[in-house]
């Protein structure tokens, strides 16, 4: 690719033919230790072209953008007075004024307009060359201002770690509505909520599939619980309840998205099953006395964790896929429920008892070492991790009704994502 | 129309690398954001009839001192159960024939003390006029364990109720169970009370 060789970017074991769409990686943080990156997004300049509407989304789309680098724990934004001397014109950047200031990186975007759509450049530089590190052209509908920040914001993430951001990614949680519960998909800043059932019956446990393009969950629309498939593509929704199937509860997909596990019970004693998507068949892998609930693939797709109370209370168990070489993983408190595995296999995020209420604690499955992240006489309920592993929404009472929250994944920064109802079960999309 | 929306839908937002200006399409996903209707229930007051007793007609030259007003206590309307023929399982859900058992926390087994309660709910599903219908058994939780752990606590008790009535000798043919886990309290309550109310089991009678 020319841009490359122009500023020799390096990228090591890459296959020859580069795809244009994957920018390079040159600038690659390694290590746990992070160090954040400190990094100037400046104005967005309007061009001459942009109306009142795209100057407004500049300045939106430079706040979003700034929101989703803060968030990602992997960046420190610079406060704009810091640079409040450095005079801006469009022609040209100051590098080295910035780079005397402590900027590494470098976002000068911009916002013109072209016939009904925006356009937005959002160029990455590198103060100390110069150099442009990334650099897209987005163009659409004024409404997508948010969606193109978001963009810009996982295009400079993947220039410094290799990985695309969570920025675009979005969370699916439960609304309770009057009698019933529904449904509900929202960005990941909690921004764009939108509903998807109507159906003022019970829709419960939804869970994405592991292209984002559809959602899992269980609803009472028919009278029994029965497990639903939704396809966001074309908005259909397909009763997959395998038959003979009475209760079906908390489905996850399995990491190829072929599969899903979910418990199903026949005369009160509750198992887990795996259903093959494509052809509608359903097996039962765990055959023990007393419920077995809420399983939850491992990324590998080799092991699903879940929650029994064969010997007693509730616990996290670990199986082989196929139902076999079940052990105990909890080892310590009165109940444990809600299992979800890190995308990088070596942590368990669950809900744990402490004194009749819910903590989340994560279990660090080389060291066996288990962290209470939440702690404040409330429940705590339900963790799932964001796609870079680097964070875990849940739902809390905490202020008194139940609200979903997301936390980095060491327990600091938990903050509330607002909404107007009721809100529970949320699981994050990759 | 069940389904208000899709989440997403495509638009076309062209993704162009700025060094070689070569246009790929992208196709990106929107968002569609649903008004939520609120329905406001209004309710309203009959007056409470007024028993007004005629004036006396004038026996003397005295003025009559104008009789006050007497209110007469409203007799309530007694409801009475119909006669069978024609009453359907709704009808009969709505007289609460059969009553609600308890249980403790986190167990699903039959309480001694609530035995009479399901031994006299089974009794009157043997007979007329109840003995036509179907019967679907709720087992519900109180709000304390996760949501997902209650599906199947609820879904226990709902069973354990229906292999005591089958014991009892309610043929399993008319006997359905549902576990609605913790998802209809009957009490919203946040204390022991509430969730006692809660840890229940209810019986439904459906047209067979």
């Amino acid at each position: 690719m020319a841009a490359a060789a122009a500023f020799g970017w390096a990228r090591s074991g890459g296959p020859a033919a580069q795809d244009p769409n994957q920018p390079q990686i040159g600038l690659k943080i390694t290590g746990t230790a992070q160090r954040q990156v400190p990094i100037a997004i400046l104005p967005f300049h309007p061009d001459a072209t942009a109306d009142a509407a795209a100057r407004a989304s500049a300045e939106s789309i430079r706040a979003v953008i700034g929101a989703d680098l803060t968030y990602s724990g992997l960046f420190n934004v610079l406060p704009a007075s810091l640079y409040s001397g450095v005079t801006l014109t469009a022609a040209q950047i100051p590098f080295r004024d910035f780079a005397a200031l402590g900027a590494e990186g470098i976002v000068r975007g911009a916002v013109s307009r072209k016939d009904s759509q925006i356009v937005v450049e959002g160029p990455l530089y590198d103060t100390k060359s110069g150099a442009l590190i990334s650099g897209k052209r987005y163009r659409g509908d004024g409404s997508l201002a948010r969606h193109i920040a978001h963009s810009i914001a996982n295009d400079i993430t993947l220039s410094y770690t290799g990985r695309t951001g969570i920025a675009l990614s979005r969370i699916v949680f439960v609304a309770k509505i009057g009698g019933g519960k529904e449904i509900h998909v929202m960005d990941y800043d909690g921004a764009e909520i939108r509903q998807i059932t109507k159906n003022k019956s019970l829709n419960v446990s939804p869970a994405w599939s592991p292209d984002g393009r559809r959602l899992a969950f269980v609803s009472y629309r028919q009278g029994n619980p029965k497990l639903f498939i939704y396809n966001g593509e074309d908005g259909s929704l397909k009763d997959s309840t395998p038959p003979g199937s009475e209760l079906c509860v908390a489905p996850d997909w399995s990491p190829d998205g072929r599969l899903i596990a979910f418990s199903s019970s026949s005369g009160g004693d509750s198992d887990i099953f795996i259903l093959d998507v494509a052809t509608g068949r359903s097996r039962q892998i765990s055959f023990s006395r007393g419920s077995d609930t809420s399983p939850e693939w491992s990324p590998s797709g080799r092991e699903i964790a879940f929650t029994s109370d064969r010997s007693g209370t509730p616990q996290i168990y670990i199986m082989d896929a196929e139902g076999a070489n079940v052990r105990l993983m909890t080892t310590s408190g009165e109940f444990n429920d809600s299992a979800a595995w890190s995308p990088d296999g070596g942590r368990i995020v669950y809900a744990s008892m402490f004194d009749g209420r819910f903590d989340i604690v994560v279990n660090d499955l080389a060291a066996g070492a288990m962290r209470r992240l939440t702690q404040n006489a409330a429940n705590n309920e339900n963790p799932r991790w964001s796609s870079d592993g680097r964070h875990i929404v849940f739902s809390s009472n905490r202020k008194g009704t139940y609200k979903i929250l997301t936390m980095d994944a060491d327990g600091n920064r938990q903050v509330e994502l607002p909404t107007p109802f009721e809100a529970t079960m949320p699981d994050w999309s990759r | 129309m069940l389904y208000s929306a899709r989440f997403e839908r495509t638009l076309s937002l062209q993704e162009v690398p700025m060094i070689r200006r070569v246009r790929c399409a992208v196709s990106i996903l929107a968002v569609l954001i649903l008004a939520v209707a609120f329905l406001s229930a209004g309710c309203k007051k009959k007056p409470a009839p007024v028993a007004a007793a005629p004036a006396p007609p004038p026996a003397q030259k005295v003025e009559p001192v104008p009789e006050p007003v007497r209110e007469e206590p409203m007799k309530p309307v007694v409801e009475e159960p119909m006669a069978a023929q024609g009453m359907g399982a709704s009808e009969y859900n709505r007289q609460g024939l059969l009553k609600a058992i308890y249980f403790d926390t986190n167990r699903h087994e039959i309480r001694p003390d609530q035995r009479p309660t399901l031994e006299a709910n089974a009794e009157k599903l043997k007979n007329s006029p109840l003995s036509s219908f179907r019967i679907l058994i709720e087992g519900h939780c109180d709000e304390r364990n996760t949501s997902e752990y209650n599906m199947a606590l609820g879904d226990r008790r709902a069973n354990s109720v229906k292999q005591y009535l089958i014991n009892l000798g309610i043929p399993t043919t008319r006997l359905r169970t549902i576990s609605y886990g913790e998802e209809r309290p009957i009490d919203p309550g946040h204390n022991e009370d509430a969730w006692a109310r809660n840890r229940r089991s209810e019986f439904v009678l459906e047209e067979s």
